[in-house]
Formats: C-alpha cells, sequence, structure tokens
C-alpha cells in the first residue's frame, strides 16, 4: 500500500491537509456549524479535549469573523495531552473531570460564561463495546458537567457521541438541561462510523440546580425508581451539503495534467506531539519486533 | 415481563469469551455475552449453560472457596459481574456418577442489576476469624481449610470508589437443591451496604484489582486513564476520602489491567504503550519495576503465576515470560524473557484467560473460540529444556574398536532415531552402533571398512531396520533387533549414494528402498524380512528416469496400494512413477519414466517431504479421494488431488471442491500463490490434460492448494490423529506448526535445518513423546519431551470453535439447500465475510445439544487475499442441487466466484434426537464442504481503493449457467458481470454511474416474462429503480455469438499470471440511461434495503438507514413482453418511522410478506408488521423488540428451517445471534 492510499481513500482527510487543518475532523464542526448556525455570533468558546485543534481552528476563524469592536474573542482548549500552539487560543492542558479545570476556564472569561462548549473527545477504543461506550459516556457526562461550570444559560453544547445501545439513555440525561437535543450526522463524518454528533441548544439548567464537580454526573439505569423507561430517542438530522463531498465515496486522485508526475502526497498538518505507544514504536523501528511479527 | 407474547426467540449466540475461571483442574467455567457455560475441559463436554443478563455481558468471574456436600458432591459460590450488574451463583458439581461425566448444575442466588456504576472488580470478604492459615487474608477461595462461608462482597467501581455489602441470608437451604428457574432482579435494597469510600484520587478508571479477603486487610490497586497505578487501602478510619497509599508511575498508556501476586508483594500492569510491568512492592519508598515488550498491539491483562507470567492481548496471543521476580539476574536475557507466544485466536483480541493448578491455561478470543495450551510445554523452548537435553558421546573408541590406532578419527557420520528410547549411529571408522538411550549403554550393530569416511543412514518408520548408503554405492542393511543377519547389496555402478529412503511396503516386512546416487540417478530396491529364517533379501526392482535437469531428490513416498513412488526434488519438482510398468519387462536397466512431472510446486525451492493419503469412499460418487502433500523449503505446503487410480476419482468429475482447507495467514507470498490459485478450473483442467498427453496413462496430479507458513523452511510434513502436522525451521529453531488446528505445537533452538543435521521422532499429534536430536556445532544432542504426566488433561486444545476474529460485514444463507441423505432435514449453512478478510462458512445445527452454546459447525476457513474486507457476498444456483457458486466482493475492487459443493460420508445413518419441546426428529446431517475458487473478477475502476460495498446475483429463464452479478462500488459505479459457468470468468456486461456518491445497496427483482428491475440506494438517502431488461438483452446478444465467447475463453485462460494487470475488457458493455425512477427516503446513508414482489400490491422497498427511520417505499411496475421493457408507473414512499431505532439501522430483511425484521447500531431486533393498503399507502406496526447480544451488527439474514416454516434470522457483527421466528399463534 502506498503513502498515498488513505489519501484516496479519504476525501476529507487529503482536503484537510490542504487547506492547512490539523485534522479531517474541522468540516464535522463545519457542517454542524452550516445546519445549526451556532457560532453565530459567538465570541467566548469552550473547546474541551482539543488536541490536535482542529475544531479550535475552526472556532478561531469564525470567532475573529463574529468579533465586535473592542469586543475580543476568548477560545479556551482544554486537553489532558499537551497540544501544538494555535494563535488567538488560549491553551489549557488539564483533567476536565477536575473542578480546578473548570475554575480556570471560568478565570479567562473574566466573569463571564461561554456562548458554546464543544468535545470532539473520544476515549481509546478497546473492542468490548459496552465498555467503550460506558467510558465515552463518562467522557460526555464530564464534558457536560463542566459545560454545567461554564456554559451561560441559552448557550449550546456540541458533543462526539457513540451511537451505541445505551446512547438513548444519555439523550435523556442531556434533555434535563437542554430543551432541544438532536443528534447530527455530519456528511464528512463515515456512514460507516458509528460516531455522530449531539447538537444541545438553549442551556437552561434544572432550578436550583447547583454545578458540582466533586460529584460526577454518572449515566443513567435504562429504567427509573418506577420503572419507566429512562431511554428517550431524539431527532436524527444529517448535516453538510448533500451535493458536496461523501466521506465514504472513493474519489480519483486530483489529475496533476501530466501523466509521468506522481501525485504529491502532503505531510499532516500537525504531527501528534504525545502518543502511549511511542517507546514500543521506537523499539519496533530498531527491529526489536521483527522477529517475531515475522515468524508466522 | 413484557415479552409473554415474545416470537422471536434466541437460540444461538456465538461472541467473544471475555471471561474465564477454573473450579478446579477439569471444569472450567467460561462467560460469553451473557451466557455462562461449564465445560469440561477433559471430553471439551459441556455440562451446563445458563443465560444471566437481559443486556450485559459477563467480564469476569471471582470464585469463593468449595464446600463439600458429600464425598463425590461439591459446591461453590461465585460471582459474575459485567457493567454495573452482578450475580451470584453456586455451582454444585456431583461425581457419583462412576465413569460418566460429573453433572455440574448452578443456583442462582443473587442477580443485582443496579449498581451505582460500572464494576471493575469484586471480591468475597471472610470474617478474619474463619480464615486459618499462615496468610490468613489471602486466597481463601484456594485454599482447603477454609470452610466458612464468606460475609461480604466488595464491589470496585469505574470512578475510583468501593462499596461493601452485607451478603443476606442464603436464599437455599441446601446446595442440592434444584432452581432451574431464573431470579428475577432483585433490588439492590436486598444487599446491605456496610461500607463506602472514594479514594482520594477522582478519575475514570479501566481496571482495578482487590487484594486479600477481609475488610480490615484490604486494598485496591486502580489502573487509572493517566498511566498510573495507585494502590490504596480500602478500610480507613479517617473520613470518606482513602488516601493513595502507593503510586506506580512508569507507564506511557492507559492501563488495562492490574493484578496482585498471590503474596501481595509484588503489583502487574499492562498497558496501551503494549507493555508488561512487574512492580515489586515490598519496599515502600523504593519501588522498581521490570518492563516487557513483545506483545504487538496493546496488553489487556496478565498475571503473575509461579515461576511465569502469563499475558493476553489485542493481538489474539497470549505469551508467558519468566517471572522477573523470581529469575536469577546472572541469567536474565532481555532477549528471551518471552518464553511462548500461543496465537490460537482468530482476528483481535484474547480477552480471558484463566490457569489451571494442573498448569493448563485457557484462553478465550475476540473470536469466540476457546483455546488450551499448557505450561509444561514450554519447557521445550527455553532454557529449561537443557535439562531435557543432553549430548550424545560416542563411547571410547577402544571399548567397540579394540584395534583402533591414533590414526583412527572417530566421530558421528550420520544418526537416526529408531524409538523413543533407541538410537542408531553411522561412525567414521566404519561402525554402526545402536544406543540405549535409557541405559545410555552402545552395542555395535555392523563394522566394515566400506562405511570408513562416509556413510548416509536412514530408519524404516518402524526403526526396525537401518540402512547405510556407502562411498562405493552398496547398502549396508541392518536390524536394529537382531531380526535377520546384517547384508550388504550392491545398487549398480558402484557411485556413492548421497541419500537412502526406507520407505513402508505393503506389509510390515516389506519395504521399499529408494536410493539417490552422486551421479543423479535413482535406484529402486525391495527389501524382504523372512522373520522365519531371518533372512533378508534386497533386489533391485528397476532406476528411476530423472528429467533432464538433474537436480538432487529431497523427498520420497512409495504407496503399495497403487505401486506408485513419488520424488521430490530440490528443483521444486513432484515426479510420480508407476512401478506396475516395470513388471513385464525385466530389463531393469532401463531407467523407468514418470507418470507425473510437475513443475514448481514450491516456487523453485526444494520440496522437503511428500506423503500420500487415501480416504476409502470420501471422493466424489463415493470414490477414493487420494491427497498428496508436500513441503517446500519455500516455507508452504502444497495440496494435491490424485485422479485416475483405481477406485479413485477420475478426470471426468466436474467439481473439484476441496474440503475444509485453509489459505493460511501468510501475507508475502502474493505472487506464488495467485500462480496457483489464480488458474481457472478451465486452466487446471488443461494442466491435467497436459500430464495426461505426456505421459499416455490417465492418471492426474492436480495441485489444489498451497499455503505458506513461514519465512523459513518447512521440512517435513506428516499427519497423525488425523491432523495435518508441519515440521520446519525457522531463525534456527525448528517447530511444529498444527496445520489442522492453527498453533505452533512446539518450537526450540536446534541450529540450522541442513538435511542430515537433524532427527526428529514423535507419537502423535499432541507430541506427547518426542525426540529431537540435532548437531550443534560437533556436539550432539539429544532431546526428548515426555508429557506423560497430565496427558489426559486434555484431548483437544481447542475447547471451542471460533467464529470470524472480527466484525462481521455479510453472512448469507445457502439458498433453498437440498437434504444430502434420505429422511435428514435440509441443512442450514451460511457463508460470512467480514473484517478479518476470511470467508468461513459455517452449518447451523439445531438441538445439537441442550445448550444453545454449541450449534455452529465450521465448514471452511479461507483468506483470499490478505489486507482486503470481504463486506459483501452471495450465492447463486448451479443445476447441481448440492453445488452451488458463491460470490464475494470487498475492497481494494476484488470480487471472487467460488464454486462449493457439499457432501456427506457414505456410511452416514440419520439419527433421530429429541428437540427442545421432547418431539423426536431427525439430526441435522454433518456436511463436509468443498470451497474452490473459480475466477477473479478483473478491474474496472481507475481507484485501486474502490470497494465493492454490495452485490445481488441472478439468472435469467433460458440462459442456463449464467450468472449475472451486480456490484455497486463507493466510486458510485453501478457494473453488471456475467459469470459464465463454461469459461469460468467474468465479463463486463453493464457499466454506469449513478448517485454520485459511495452506493451503499444493491438489489433486483426479476419479473415473470424476464424483466429484470435493479434497486441502488446510497450514502445520498436515495433508492433508484432501473430496468436493466434491456441493457442484458442487447448484451446478451453480442455475446451469444460464438466468436466472442471463444475470445473470452482465450483472454481468461492466457491472462492468469499477475492479477494486478488484469483489466476489464470493455468491447460489449452496455451502459444505463437515468433510473426508471428515483425516490428521496433517507437522510443520509441507505444501510439495509429489502425488495417484495407482494403480487397484486406490486412491489415494496423497505429500507433502513444510518437516519434510525424505517421507510417503505411502494413501486407499481408493468412488464411489457412486447417491449421487453419495465414500466415504472410510480415510487413512492409510503411509510417513514423516524425512531424506529435509537441508532442507525444495519440491515432490514422480510421474513415474509407481511414482517419486516429490522436491526441497529442500538443492539435491537424489531419486527414490524407490514399491511399495504388499499389507497397505495401502508401500515406498519411494530410487533416485538428485544436486544440482540451482538455489538456493531452489521448483517442479518433468513432462511426457513423445519417443516413448520418457521424462519431463522441471524444477526452477525461482532459475533452472531440466532432467531427463531415463530408464526403467532393467538
Amino acid at each position: 500500500m502506498g503513502k498515498s492510499s488513505k489519501d484516496k481513500r479519504d476525501v476529507y482527510y487529503r482536503m484537510a491537509k490542504e487547506q492547512g487543518w490539523r485534522a479531517r475532523s474541522a468540516f464535522k464542526l463545519m457542517q454542524v456549524d452550516e445546519e445549526f448556525n451556532l457560532l453565530e455570533g459567538v465570541t467566548k468558546a469552550v473547546d474541551l479535549c482539543a488536541a490536535p485543534g482542529s475544531w479550535s481552528q475552526v472556532l478561531s476563524k469564525k470567532l475573529v469573523e463574529n468579533q465586535k469592536e473592542g469586543e475580543e474573542a476568548k477560545i479556551v482548549a482544554v486537553d489532558l495531552q499537551a497540544m501544538a500552539p494555535l494563535p488567538g487560543v488560549i491553551q489549557l492542558q488539564g483533567d476536565i473531570t477536575k473542578q480546578s479545570t473548570a475554575d480556570q476556564i471560568i478565570s479567562y472569561f473574566d466573569g463571564e460564561m461561554a456562548d458554546i462548549v464543544v468535545c470532539d473527545g473520544a476515549p481509546d477504543v478497546t473492542g468490548l463495546h459496552d465498555m467503550d461506550e460506558y467510558i465515552q459516556a463518562q467522557l460526555l457526562l464530564a464534558a457536560l458537567n463542566i459545560t454545567t461550570h461554564v456554559l451561560r444559560p441559552g448557550g449550546s453544547f456540541v458533543a462526539k457521541i457513540f451511537r451505541g445501545k445505551d446512547i438513548t439513555l444519555l439523550y435523556t440525561q442531556l434533555k434535563v438541561f437542554f430543551p432541544k437535543v438532536t443528534c447530527s450526522k455530519p456528511r464528512s463524518s463515515r456512514n460507516s462510523s458509528i460516531e455522530a454528533f449531539i447538537v444541545c441548544q438553549d442551556y437552561t439548567p434544572p432550578k436550583d440546580y447547583v454545578p458540582n464537580m466533586g460529584n460526577p454526573l454518572l449515566d443513567l439505569a435504562p429504567t427509573d425508581a418506577q420503572g419507566k423507561s429512562n431511554r428517550t430517542i431524539v431527532p436524527f438530522i444529517a448535516c453538510g451539503d448533500l451535493s458536496g463531498f461523501d466521506s465514504d465515496m472513493t474519489y480519483a486522485l486530483p489529475d496533476s495534467g501530466n501523466d509521468n508526475e506522481e501525485y504529491k502526497v502532503l505531510a499532516p498538518v500537525q504531527m501528534p506531539i504525545t502518543a502511549p505507544y511511542l517507546s514500543a514504536m521506537e523499539k519496533k523501528r530498531k527491529g526489536f519486533f521483527n522477529e517475531q511479527m515475522s515468524k508466522k | 415481563m413484557d415479552n409473554v407474547h415474545r416470537r422471536a426467540q434466541p437460540v444461538h449466540l456465538t461472541t467473544p469469551v471475555t471471561a474465564l475461571a477454573y473450579h478446579d483442574n477439569d471444569i472450567l467455567l467460561s462467560g460469553q455475552g451473557p451466557y455462562l457455560k461449564a465445560t469440561l475441559i477433559s471430553t471439551a463436554e459441556t455440562l451446563g449453560c445458563i443465560h444471566l443478563g437481559q443486556d450485559w455481558k459477563i467480564h469476569r468471574i471471582v470464585i469463593a472457596n468449595v464446600q463439600r456436600i458429600t464425598d463425590s458432591i461439591e459446591a461453590r459460590l461465585f460471582m459474575v459481574f459485567g457493567a454495573k450488574s452482578l450475580r451470584v451463583l453456586r455451582l454444585c458439581v456431583d461425581r457419583s456418577l462412576g465413569n460418566n461425566s460429573p453433572s455440574a448444575r448452578f443456583q442462582h442466588l443473587w442477580n443485582i442489576t443496579h449498581f451505582k456504576d460500572w464494576i471493575v472488580d469484586a471480591q468475597w470478604l471472610w470474617n478474619k476469624a474463619d480464615l486459618p492459615g499462615e496468610h490468613p487474608t489471602t486466597r481463601p477461595s484456594l485454599r482447603p481449610p477454609v470452610t466458612a462461608s464468606p460475609t461480604h462482597i466488595a464491589i470496585g467501581y469505574a470512578h475510583n470508589f468501593v462499596e461493601v455489602y452485607k451478603l443476606p441470608q442464603d436464599p437455599f437451604t441446601n446446595a442440592m437443591e434444584t432452581s432451574d428457574k431464573l431470579r428475577t432482579d432483585d433490588d439492590l435494597s436486598s444487599l446491605t451496604i456496610v461500607y463506602s469510600v472514594q479514594s482520594e484520587e477522582h478519575c475514570t478508571l479501566f481496571c482495578g484489582r482487590f487484594h486479600n479477603n477481609t475488610l480490615e486487610d484490604l486494598w485496591f490497586a486502580s489502573g487509572t486513564v493517566f498511566c498510573h497505578a495507585l494502590l490504596w487501602k480500602v478500610y480507613h478510619e479517617g473520613g470518606i476520602e482513602a488516601p493513595v497509599v502507593k503510586s506506580l508511575i512508569g507507564h506511557e498508556g492507559i492501563l488495562f489491567g492490574i493484578r496482585w501476586s498471590d503474596d501481595g508483594k509484588a503489583v502487574c500492569t499492562v498497558s496501551d504503550d503494549r507493555s508488561i510491568r512487574i512492580w515489586d512492592i515490598t519496599h515502600s519508598t523504593n519501588i522498581t519495576h521490570t518492563t516487557h515488550f513483545g506483545h504487538t498491539a496493546r496488553v489487556w491483562d496478565c498475571q503473575i503465576v509461579g515461576p511465569y507470567l502469563i499475558s493476553i492481548s489485542e493481538d489474539a496471543s497470549c505469551r508467558v515470560w519468566r517471572n522477573p521476580l523470581l529469575a536469577n539476574a546472572a541469567e536474565t536475557d532481555d532477549a528471551s524473557d518471552c518464553l511462548a507466544c500461543w496465537e490460537g485466536h482468530e482476528g483481535k483480541s484474547a480477552w480471558g484467560v484463566a490457569v489451571s493448578d494442573h498448569g493448563v491455561v485457557a484462553t478465550g478470543g475476540g473470536d469466540g473460540g476457546i483455546h488450551l495450551w499448557r505450561l509444561d510445554s514450554i519447557v521445550a523452548g527455553t532454557t529449561d529444556a537443557e535439562q531435557n537435553t543432553q549430548d550424545v558421546d560416542l563411547p571410547a573408541i577402544l571399548t567397540y574398536f579394540p584395534d583402533a590406532t591414533d590414526n583412527d578419527k572417530e566421530f558421528v557420520r550420520d544418526f537416526v532415531i529408531t524409538s523413543q528410547e533407541q538410537s542408531v549411529y553411522s561412525t567414521n571408522t566404519g561402525y554402526i552402533l545402536v544406543r540405549d538411550d535409557e541405559k545410555e549403554s552402545w552395542n555395535t550393530l555392523f563394522h566394515s571398512p566400506i562405511l570408513k569416511n562416509y556413510s548416509s543412514l536412514e530408519a524404516s518408520a518402524c526403526g526396525r531396520v537401518v540402512v547405510a548408503g556407502s562411498l562405493s554405492g552398496r547398502l549396508v542393511i541392518v536390524s536394529v533387533t537382531n531380526e535377520f543377519e546384517p547384508l550388504i547389496a550392491e545398487t549398480l555402478g558402484g557411485i556413492k549414494i548421497q541419500f537412502v529412503f526406507v520407505l513402508n511396503g505393503a506389509d510390515r516386512d516389506n519395504f521399499r528402498i529408494v536410493v539417490f546416487r552422486a551421479n543423479c540417478t535413482v535406484g529402486v530396491f525391495n527389501l524382504t524380512i523372512s522373520t522365519g529364517t531371518s533372512v533378508a533379501t534386497c533386489t533391485h526392482i528397476g532406476d528411476l528416469k530423472l528429467p533432464n535437469n538433474n537436480k538432487a531428490i529431497h523427498a520420497a513416498y512409495f504407496s503399495p496400494r497403487y505401486n506408485l513412488i513419488l520424488l521430490g526434488s530440490r528443483d521444486s519438482t513432484v515426479l510420480v512413477y508407476n512401478l506396475s510398468q516395470l513388471n513385464g519387462d525385466n530389463d531393469t536397466s532401463t531407467p523407468l519414466d514418470s507418470i507425473v512431472d510437475l513443475k514448481r510446486c514450491h516456487g523453485s525451492e526444494t520440496v522437503s517431504s511428500i506423503l500420500m493419503v487415501t480416504e476409502e469412499g470420501e471422493g466424489l460418487d463415493g470414490k477414493d479421494r487420494i491427497s498428496v502433500y508436500s513441503t517446500g523449503r519455500d516455507g508452504s505446503w502444497t495440496k494435491y488431488r490424485f485422479l485416475g487410480l483405481p477406485g479413485g476419482e477420475t478426470i471426468g468429475s466436474t467439481s473439484s471442491a476441496d474440503e475444509d482447507v485453509d489459505m493460511g495467514d501468510s501475507d508475502d507470498d502474493g505472487d506464488d500463490r495467485s500462480e496457483i490459485r489464480g488458474k481457472s478450473a478451465l486452466q487446471r483442467r488443461q494442466e491435467s490434460s497436459l500430464d495426461e498427453r505426456e505421459s499416455g496413462t490417465t492418471i492426474v496430479l492436480q495441485k489444489i492448494f498451497r499455503s505458506k507458513i513461514t519465512r523459513g523452511w518447512l521440512e517435513q510434513v506428516f499427519i497423525m490423529d488425523g491432523e495435518l502436522l508441519l515440521l520446519g525451521f525457522f531463525n534456527k529453531k525448528l517447530f511444529v506448526y498444527n496445520e489442522s488446528k492453527h498453533f505452533e505445537i512446539f518450537s526450540m533452538h536446534s541450529g540450522a535445518a541442513n538435511r542430515r543435521r537433524w532427527r526428529f521422532l514423535t507419537n502423535n499429534a499432541r507430541l506427547e513423546h518426542t525426540r529431537l536430536m540435532y548437531h550443534s556445532g560437533y556436539k550432539l544432542r539429544s532431546f526428548a519431551r515426555q508429557l506423560t504426566a497430565g496427558s489426559e488433561l486434555f484431548k483437544s486444545a481447542k475447547l471451542q470453535n471460533n467464529f470470524h476474529g472480527r466484525e462481521v460485514r455479510q453472512m448469507r444463507f445457502l439458498p433453498d439447500a437440498q437434504p444430502l441423505v434420505g429422511g435428514a432435514p435440509a441443512p442450514i449453512i451460511f457463508a460470512s465475510g467480514g473484517e478479518d478478510c476470511r470467508l468461513r462458512m459455517f452449518q447451523y445445527i439445531p438441538y445439537k445439544t441442550k445448550n444453545s452454546c454449541t450449534a455452529l459447525r465450521p465448514l471452511c476457513n479461507l483468506k483470499p487475499s490478505v489486507g482486503s474486507t470481504l463486506r459483501c457476498l452471495e450465492w447463486s444456483k448451479t443445476s447441481d442441487p448440492h453445488s452451488y457458486l458463491l460470490f464475494t466482493g470487498g475492497a481494494v475492487e476484488s470480487m471472487r466466484a467460488w464454486q462449493v459443493g457439499l457432501s456427506i460420508p457414505n456410511s452416514y445413518q440419520v439419527e433421530m434426537i429429541e428437540d427442545h419441546a421432547g418431539n423426536k426428529i431427525p439430526e441435522h446431517t454433518p456436511l463436509s464442504l468443498g470451497c474452490l475458487e473459480l475466477a477473479q473478477c478483473p478491474h474496472a475502476s481507475e481507484n485501486m481503493e474502490t470497494r465493492i460495498m454490495d452485490l445481488s446475483v441472478f439468472k435469467l429463464d433460458g440462459h442456463p449457467g449464467k450468472h449475472f452479478v451486480v456490484a455497486v462500488y463507493s466510486d458510485a459505479a453501478i457494473r453488471v458481470w456475467l459469470f459464465d459457468e463454461v469459461v469460468n470468468s467474468f465479463v463486463l456486461a453493464i457499466d454506469a454511474s449513478h448517485h454520485a456518491k459511495c452506493i451503499l445497496q444493491v438489489s433486483h427483482l426479476s419479473l415473470e416474462g424476464g424483466g429484470v428491475l435493479m434497486f441502488t440506494a446510497a450514502t445520498d438517502g436515495k433508492i433508484a429503480i432501473w430496468d436493466i431488461t434491456g441493457a442484458l438483452d442487447r448484451f446478451l446478444e453480442v455475446y451469444n455469438t460464438d466468436e466472442i465467447r471463444i475470445t473470452r475463453a482465450m483472454s481468461s485462460s492466457s491472462s492468469s499470471v499477475g492479477r494486478e494487470s488484469k483489466r476489464a475488457r470493455r468491447d460489449h458493455v452496455q451502459t444505463l440511461g437515468k433510473p426508471a425512477a428515483e425516490v428521496s427516503v433517507h437522510m443520509s446513508g441507505v444501510n439495509g434495503l429489502y425488495v417484495q414482489d407482494m403480487g397484486v400490491d406490486g412491489i415494496v422497498a423497505v429500507s433502513g438507514g444510518d437516519d434510525n427511520a424505517l421507510s417503505v417505499t411502494r413501486i407499481k411496475a408493468v412488464w411489457d413482453a412486447k417491449l421487453r421493457t419495465v414500466k415504472v408507473s410510480s415510487a413512492k414512499v409510503v411509510h417513514r418511522n423516524a425512531y424506529a431505532h435509537g441508532s442507525a439501522i444495519q440491515a432490514v430483511v422480510m421474513i415474509n410478506k407481511a414482517e419486516i425484521v429490522t436491526t441497529s447500531q442500538d443492539q435491537m431486533l424489531t419486527v414490524w408488521e407490514l399491511k399495504p393498503l388499499e389507497d397505495g399507502g401502508a401500515d406498519v406496526q411494530m410487533i416485538e423488540t428485544q436486544f440482540i447480544h451482538v455489538p456493531d451488527p452489521s448483517t442479518m439474514d433468513t432462511t426457513v428451517m423445519g417443516e413448520d416454516q418457521r424462519s431463522l434470522v441471524a444477526i452477525a457483527g461482532i459475533g452472531v445471534q440466532f432467531f427463531d421466528i415463530k408464526p403467532v399463534q393467538e
């Protein structure tokens, strides 16, 4: 398989590199925004699980456009991992389950609250689907928990979800805080992928709700104490231009105009700063795995 | 309960094995989705199988202590948990049944389904006073003196907190009390919480483990997502948050598994960073650790078991490592800390592991299989093997050669192993010595100057006869057991004998000796022992003529039954000689010509061994099936079929389907393999007839299969206990690979593979008694492995057959399968393919046992090409009721045609068994299935990455043997291919493009009269309806001229070599205009499409989308016989349920004209009733919905089962689940 095979397989991957986005997921936020106009007039945004930073890039571009005289747009990007710097984005390396992280985010907004909180985080997927879904739900609930600290009433929350067996329980929990919850699938997200984006609008916390980081939100049981189902199905909206690119489709590589000229493969915009398997990769590079890997 | 009127009954589930625990050395408990199974490992018998959960799967089994009820009856409490649910059960084992298997029963004590949070571990707790012994608080579950029952359970949660519950009164008065009834869910309130504590570190855990079994001494180890392991004491007097006592810092990724050593002095962690770390925590301040790399993917679990670490990983292997805590620092060698890598599972991940006291390791795979391994087998591959290896030194020369002088340089020239206790040596001074390897005593068998300075030794398989070839061309034949006087035979010409082969003859006293002389000639001799007179006679039968290239012979086999000699040469040729051709002609000086000369059997490498197997009556039409196997130094083994031998299959047979062969995993021999497998049946026939003409006989040897096993050499093939074993060398290691079961049984360092440098002898497929002798430098080393102790531990290493190791993308039942024997039910067979790139076929056997866990029989397991996901497959029928065509499609635009034949043993008798309801029914016949690749479809797209997304196959009336395969592609192409049985090749008939999106679904409808409608659906949410009748007519008109057909045949046979170069010819391709109709039915991808002809109600297309919606489209279409067109007058969406499922619908089928079944990523199966309304609309009502235990369901299919026309529905994704949908009896 050649170096260009991912380019051939994935049109958005190729376009992201061409347009300078750090990841193809930039298109997902842009397409969600096209449908819901979430970023209209927004000047303060929080990007949770931001690395490698493509959503912060999109926020930065849009918020600068929205910027009015004398009012500065503010984006706080939070991630457990270090992230390469981005102009105009305040970076915070921290754990979104921690009160201190919430306090720090709030401190950047000078007593004001954020207009939107976005979260494109996904945990390491193990392949044990029930556990993967659980961990993803915990990540979303942690993001929701921190959102209740930093989002202004009426604001929006967008997060990646896995539409697995218990997603309807999460919908129910989100409905507690947002009257309008929609499941949205941008066309840049593959049809074959279990991922989708939950778009929660018009933040309306329950009366007397006191945000509390010390007490994590836990996912709901399938039925409540009265035996009533805790499952809710929310509307589904596919977003992005139907006549636009299809992330599942195989496109021919753009013609270089010269048959002898090889298609030029662009390097990724930003290489990952860290990965858990770096030591293993280093060993592999030195030939450690060769003997055993080639045996059978 | 809401499912009183349930219609869809789950009847079988194959799913990853996620939890394993031994009750004792013979009974293994396994968690497979919601099922808990007890299996006797000695016999692989299922003792019990119970369904535990509504919608959770078992993640771990935690055992308590054994309670002895009587001498032969014992009981054990255990917990199983998964997600937020936990169940307490009691296993009662009764061994009072004499020699019969024990019986096992389960009692359900408590079932709690609503714990606060995800459970990562649970632990039994005792009162400290109840635990006598030296280390009272550790592992009372395994200590016999503990008779008291545990009083509490501790539960560790994913948010790093622990709760301790008091167990209520045991609901049973007696461990033997029967209760098959599943207790309904208990409320959490039936347990009393007595203690609760949060770790001071608030975080999410992937894993956690308790240590010790009293609340006072209880520790918890938390494996965090920020790469640290935290150890903390659960019982903490000051406040609700417990401090972290020790932090283990070093991993570079999330921790997936954590365990304590039994004594609590060490902790073992595994991580996303692919490493295993062992932490010595005996010192509170100075915590040291060792790091072990080796797994090629993430590691899920590792435990410390005596001198070993045993780990399982995402790479699907189980590895055994040297326990670093016990290792002597001086001996530690970084490179060899891994002692074994057991690869028995397919695809991704081994999830469960358990070790018995007898050292039997059970692993559970993501492939749903359970594999057994023996720790004592490791001895073979490690430095521990030293204790079973010894140097063999000749005795002092004067003890057997009193006249030896200082000029007599003595050393071993050659050696053979004649039995487990005996070996024979030829020495430089011309002696043949026999050694009693037990007593280490030596005896002289023979001495002669003719063997001085050179000898080539070989023994008969029985070990009674040893033959030495000399420099002067003479054979010395000696009896090891003194059955006859030593014999010296001339072999013509006085040429040095390079190799000798002693082959079994017609009876135990008859042998064929084949000699290969240094001048590249081959002689054949007959050796007969006359036991009455203690005389052996050796006569020259004749010489064999080698082809001109004159390359050395490395392999020989004699078949007394057919009087054939098979030779394998260094230039990769297999030669067959018919010794009967010598009979009428006593002139032995003219060499005999070969009847088969098959070149390039192993690329261009040496054929290192060869053998022949006759299976009586197993071939087509009840004839004998005669197979030949060879190994080669290209690292592969080849299988051949002999046709035209007396009583055997003949060339005229139309089907050359093969039984249960595996294409192997190899990924670096693409070119070689395609050369063989890429040939169409037509070419094979050509190859055969060529041999026929040359030889002037009708005997043909066909290559039917080849698989590369190693990058090194394969040196020997043997069949033992019905299993195919391969011996090879790689990296100076000798290994024995069980090809039938796909695992390495044995491997050890033995130096290089040169011929005459090693000898190997074993007694059975498990290699229980194995000897290996090899030269190591100037030393001769002898290794013996005796697995007698505990060889009765288990019979089969495969305790449970596996399924696909990764997500299945499509499965299809064999349509209209016919019974192969009178009185038997029609077999239920399906083919499946997916992300593991394998094509597999299984037989579903309902009521095989009372336990629904074991009803899938694997029939075939093929890997058509590396790295190419199988996305779609469809069956097509041929004129032979037991022969089918299968078409598969997938990544890199690959599409193949396969011929599948069904057969059963002739002797098979239908047995009557009882079904679930106790009715007598005929048992499903266990079938054999042969699958042969017929053709690969040429490429037609510009972009190699194009995927074939779906297929639909139909035949046209009046065009027998022609199969039309509609394929839709990820680059929006729609192509109809003709697969013609006559030439076995694909011809492009129609090429079109539509949707401008990745097309996901294709279906067709053949109308009465000959019209064909095609339906395509894409990620744009649209369904396009096409009349392709005209285009097919136009294509057939040109195709049916003989001229084109001949051209096709020629072109297909000449382009077999590089498959990449093969591109579709477009000269007669038809195009399609616009679709007859197009409707927008979903917001995004159409993942399921089912088209049904409803008769007077017209046509319906039922579809399910990524948008969670179920849609029904009604289509009115009329066939115009005169114009041969289908007029589509209307197509509109008449029903749309946007909330049909909680997530993307993945598959839709109709089990009859009124019932729709859908499944979705939300893991639900829903049955809907469809009523077409007279106004052109449709009414769709949900009948029932239930949870399915198949994550990522991707495909669904249905078939009719039994006389009462019940529908069997199967849903596959990660695993497969079957549902029996019964007609309504209101």
